[in-house]
């Protein structure tokens, strides 16, 4: 894998460039030769505020460069050189090769499959800090998420936790997933006769030829997928290729701006661990800016893919609706986290609890759908600040010891609601050279979630009881930390009865497993198509 | 304030130089628009609490400069939404009087006893004097902006002293433009004013896409225009609510608010097509009468105008002089954006007006003057305006070159804090024009992302069609 990217200079910045390959049905597609000056050009004539050109038969992704010391710009840029594959050379028309090929794995290929991946991945460990090492210098995590996901997609990717997945995510009628993903698996129980037969017997009497009730047969079948991800995580993508992965299905995996590199390695990896076999040759990594018409028109069409997976904020999917009226679609909607301070807090030790809370804050750095943006604290107002200020402290020792970035989109929301919408709140921030790295805003008026900038910023609201603010759970919300446990216990149905997929102990809502519902779904199940026999 | 109103005169005939094509380079209004921006930085601390609150908490005082105003104390235009919605939701306008009193800069101690909706609040508010106009972003939640009727007026003078000799220019003939061409020259606008609304611009017929009453946004505009036309009318003939346009967003919570609600739908979408076609009547009378006309109205109107127009297979030809205004945003009624020259060619065609007597107007809300689409496609900004061009971050950026977030600083914004974010992303020029105009100009405008959209092409385009 390291000598293929040798030889065709990819993940290696030169000159500002780094060229960076896709997948197309398991073919390795390189970017085309462009030079600098043509790239810089080109951005030029596209404005300070592109992040992408389009040159001919290449299109090239600007990111900013972060000096990691000081987590500020440099004023720098890299150039991500990308081929621009067509729509038609990703979508699968022959459904009868799939089912005569790729469909007929056994579970044992994939986690062969899977396997393979993972000790290329490990082999090439200098390559993989390679590409780290690019992500460093771009990516708005801090190092130290990026060193984490390095390592706990290695350890967290493997045969067992693969299975696990798929038995539990496929599991119907008792039995483990596996066995309806290897094929026909009789249904215990069988079938009662209809309504029919019995009256055919009476018009035709019994005979032979009369239907007999057959056992039934269920199994999962395989599907082609198309998963537009997001970037609020770079693992996203991964995600979303395992899970195609592991259904055995025919897939296109969009990688989202930010997460390119990371995708393409994955899929590079592929290639070489496996490149003849069936999964890889059905599946393609690749990168379009969303909603452009020239190749989103012609895959969203109806009938080129079965399923629909979208990941993304609420502009992506509401576009993506509008747009597959009658698909068949899993949409991960933007959702996000709460915490919920009884009062007993302020009997015990505050700090202890803030620092708790201060954890669920942390999950992605605040990006993921389980991170907490807003936490009802049950009290006075004054309790509320006092809390508002322990869990400023939290968030200052988080930032000394993983400082924050902020882009300048970040910094800019953060100004509209200082001097904006929410000039009267109570506003707690932590600095770092004069701007803000995190904070705490104590707002008593109501708070729009969409306004939240999502950047180690808690909204404290407080309440008189917590049963009163389970108004404002609803199916955004997508996990809630609570304290005490004796309280999460007695209100846990309650919030889960609005919509809310997981209630948890503060400070353990980034605790995941293999086969976890996800948004309240065992999304492989939602991935295969349930077939009778 | 005998030194600001001193200023603010002074003020008003430099906009009449540099509207005149007279002024090239900064000249004296530049010095007199930053001594009334001090004041008033100096007079909001005083007055204003929630500029005080941001001042104090930047750690500034009285004693500041020009640039630290622009990289501290500007504030984002959501700070005229900074109410808790569920005092509108419970008709605590108590709490509302309050808190309008946050971002004006006078107390206001009106008692509320007995309103029960937001626009018995602005009459009540009215008939103490406070001027509140609204605008409603696609959220359904309203800026409000308060304003002292003196200064109203103020506002009024300052744009009559520079648009007049940009309209001028274009009507030419007749009584209108022999008013406008005197108040470019030599009347003062406050006379010019005066004697409009008096005898009203003869030889002309207003025509409002729009509603005949109501304090949003250009709403507003058009209830001090109308009456300057000798006859005038409008497309919906009903008021436009607060009370039925945040129901209509946010959700009817009582039976009038129900009814409000669906009178609105009733005329908007039912008897659109209706409205339109006696619109288009009237339209054709003032022609007949050898009236030339004034249309005004949103971007997404004119469109329907013209796809009514069309549908009936035909055609206006309004009388030479007629002039077409429009501005609100580029969205449609749907949703969809518009192309502007797909537009101004179909008003082009289907009202018979030439493109040049086709204008643009750009405001908001919170700024105290209209600018227009100057013939080479800027939007000059007047010298009582001190734009300031914003980077991603929201820093001031050098110079008024480039894209970014546009920003102003209103001299003329005495009543409530005048230093302003915008949610517009813009791009602008500097330097002298082929108009004839000089300075600042914004030539293109958009909506920053993630931000919701504002303005009647907004609002409307919730109505379920």
């Amino acid at each position: 894998m390291e000598a293929l990217c040798n030889r065709h200079g990819l993940f290696r910045l030169k000159e500002e460039l780094v060229r960076v390959p896709f997948v197309v049905k398991g073919r390795l597609v390189l970017p085309p030769e462009v030079s600098p000056e043509s790239v810089r050009e080109a951005f030029s004539r596209a404005g300070e505020y592109a992040t992408l050109v389009k040159m001919e038969n290449v299109q090239v992704l600007r990111e900013p460069v972060i000096q990691r010391s000081s987590m500020k710009y440099t004023g720098e840029y890299i150039y991500q050189v990308m081929p621009a594959p067509g729509a038609y050379e990703l979508i699968e028309p022959e459904t009868a090769t799939l089912a005569d090929g790729l469909y007929r794995l056994g579970v044992d290929d994939i986690l062969d499959y899977i396997e393979s991946i993972v000790s290329t991945l490990l082999e090439n460990y200098s390559l993989a800090m390679r590409v780290l090492e690019l992500l460093r210098r771009t990516s708005e995590f801090p190092e130290a998420f990026l060193d984490d996901w390095i390592n706990s997609t290695a350890s967290s990717l493997n045969r067992e936790t693969a299975r696990q997945m798929i038995d539990s995510e496929l599991s119907f009628m008792g039995k483990p997933g596996s066995q309806y993903l290897e094929g026909w698996v009789e249904v215990p129980g069988g079938a009662k006769s209809g309504w029919l037969r019995q009256k055919a017997v009476e018009i035709f009497g019994r005979n032979e030829n009369m239907p007999e009730v057959k056992r039934p047969y269920v199994r999962a079948m395989p599907t082609r997928q198309l998963h537009i991800t997001a970037g609020n995580a770079p693992e996203v993508p991964l995600v979303s290729a395992l899970r195609a992965v592991l259904t055995k299905s025919a897939a296109v995996i969009k990688m989202p701006y930010g997460a390119t590199l990371s995708g393409a390695f994955f899929a590079m990896a592929a290639v070489a661990a496996a490149p003849d076999h069936p999964i890889t040759r059905h599946l393609s990594m690749v990168y379009w800016q969303g909603g452009d018409e020239a190749i989103e028109a012609e895959l969203l069409m109806s009938g080129a893919f079965d399923r629909l997976v979208v990941w993304g904020g609420h502009e992506a999917i509401a576009s993506m609706q509008s747009r597959t009226h009658f698909a068949r679609a899993v949409y991960l909607n933007p959702r996000y986290g709460v915490s919920f301070i009884g009062n007993e807090a302020f009997s015990a030790s505050l700090e202890e609890v803030a620092m708790r809370a201060s954890l669920d804050v942390m999950i992605h750095n605040q990006k993921a759908c389980s991170s907490s943006l807003v936490h009802y604290v049950e009290g006075s107002a004054g309790q509320a600040v006092r809390y508002a200020g322990m869990l400023q402290e939290a968030l200052y020792r988080w930032d000394e010891e993983i400082p924050n970035f902020l882009n300048p989109l970040k910094k800019a929301q953060l100004k509209r609601m200082r001097r904006g919408r929410y000039i009267g709140a109570e506003w707690l921030v932590n600095t770092r050279e004069g701007e803000f790295s995190s904070g705490v805003v104590v707002i008593q008026d109501e708070f729009d979630i969409l306004d939240h900038p999502m950047c180690r910023l808690v909204v404290v609201k407080p309440v008189d009881r917590l049963e009163g603010a389970l108004k404002k759970l609803n199916q955004f919300v997508s996990t809630a930390g609570v304290y005490p446990e004796e309280r999460r216990l007695e209100l846990r149905d309650r919030m889960l009865s609005r919509g809310v997929s997981s209630v948890l102990s503060l400070g353990h809502c980034e605790n995941l497993y293999s086969g976890m519902p996800h948004d309240g779904m065992l999304v492989l199940g939602h991935l295969v198509d349930w077939k009778n026999s | 304030m005998q030194r600001q109103e001193n200023i603010y005169r002074q003020l008003i005939k430099e906009t009449r130089v540099w509207a005149r094509g007279r002024q090239k380079g900064p000249g004296r209004a530049s010095g007199l628009r930053h001594e009334a921006i001090l004041n008033n930085h100096a007079y909001y601390m005083d007055n204003v609490p929630c500029y005080r609150k941001l001042a104090l908490e930047e750690g500034l005082s009285k004693e500041v400069d020009l640039s630290t105003i622009k990289s501290s104390l500007m504030l984002e235009a959501g700070v005229f939404k900074s109410y808790d919605q569920k005092w509108l939701d419970n008709g605590d306008y108590t709490r509302m009087t309050q808190w309008l009193s946050d971002i004006y800069h006078r107390r206001i101690h009106v008692d509320m006893a007995g309103v029960a909706a937001i626009d018995e609040w602005i009459d009540r508010l009215d008939k103490n004097g406070i001027y509140v106009v609204y605008s409603s972003g696609t959220s359904g939640n309203f800026s409000f902006v308060p304003r002292q009727k003196k200064n109203r007026a103020l506002s009024r003078t300052v744009n009559i002293a520079g648009l007049s000799p940009q309209l001028a220019s274009r009507i030419g003939s007749g009584f209108a433009g022999a008013l406008l061409r005197m108040s470019a020259a030599f009347v003062p606008p406050e006379g010019v004013m005066k004697f409009a609304t008096r005898k009203g611009l003869g030889g002309y017929d207003g025509c409002f896409l729009t509603f005949r009453g109501g304090r949003m946004g250009n709403q507003s505009l058009i209830e001090e225009l109308a009456p300057m036309f000798s006859q005038h009318y409008f497309l919906y003939t009903m008021d436009i609510t607060g009370s039925a346009l945040r129901s209509l967003r946010r959700g009817a919570k009582n039976e009038v608010e129900r009814q409000l609600v669906e009178d609105l739908k009733r005329e908007v979408l039912e008897r659109k097509e209706e409205n339109y076609r006696c619109i288009i009547e009237n339209m054709q009378a003032s022609t007949d009468a050898g009236k030339k006309v004034f249309v005004f109205g949103a971007p997404y109107q004119f469109k329907e105008l013209c796809e009514i127009l069309e549908s009936m297979n035909r055609c206006l030809d309004l009388k030479e002089g007629s002039l077409g205004l429009f501005g609100g945003g580029w969205k449609s009624f749907a949703g969809e954006a518009i192309e502007r020259e797909v537009l101004v060619e179909n008003i082009s065609l289907k009202l018979g007006l030439s493109p040049e007597m086709i204008l643009e107007g750009y405001s908001m809300t919170e700024i105290n003057v209209l600018t227009l689409r100057c013939s080479r496609g800027r939007f000059h900004i007047p010298p009582s305006i001190e734009p300031v061009l914003l980077d991603e971050e929201l820093n001031v950026k050098d110079g008024l070159e480039g894209e970014g977030t546009f920003g102003f600083l209103d001299a003329l914004a005495v009543d409530y804090p005048g230093f302003i974010i915008t949610g517009d992303h813009v791009k602008m020029v500097e330097g002298e024009c082929g108009c004839s105009l000089s300075g600042p100009a914004v030539i293109q405008v958009g909506r920053k992302a993630g931000v919701e959209l504002k303005g009647c092409g907004g609002i409307m385009g919730s109505m379920g069609v």
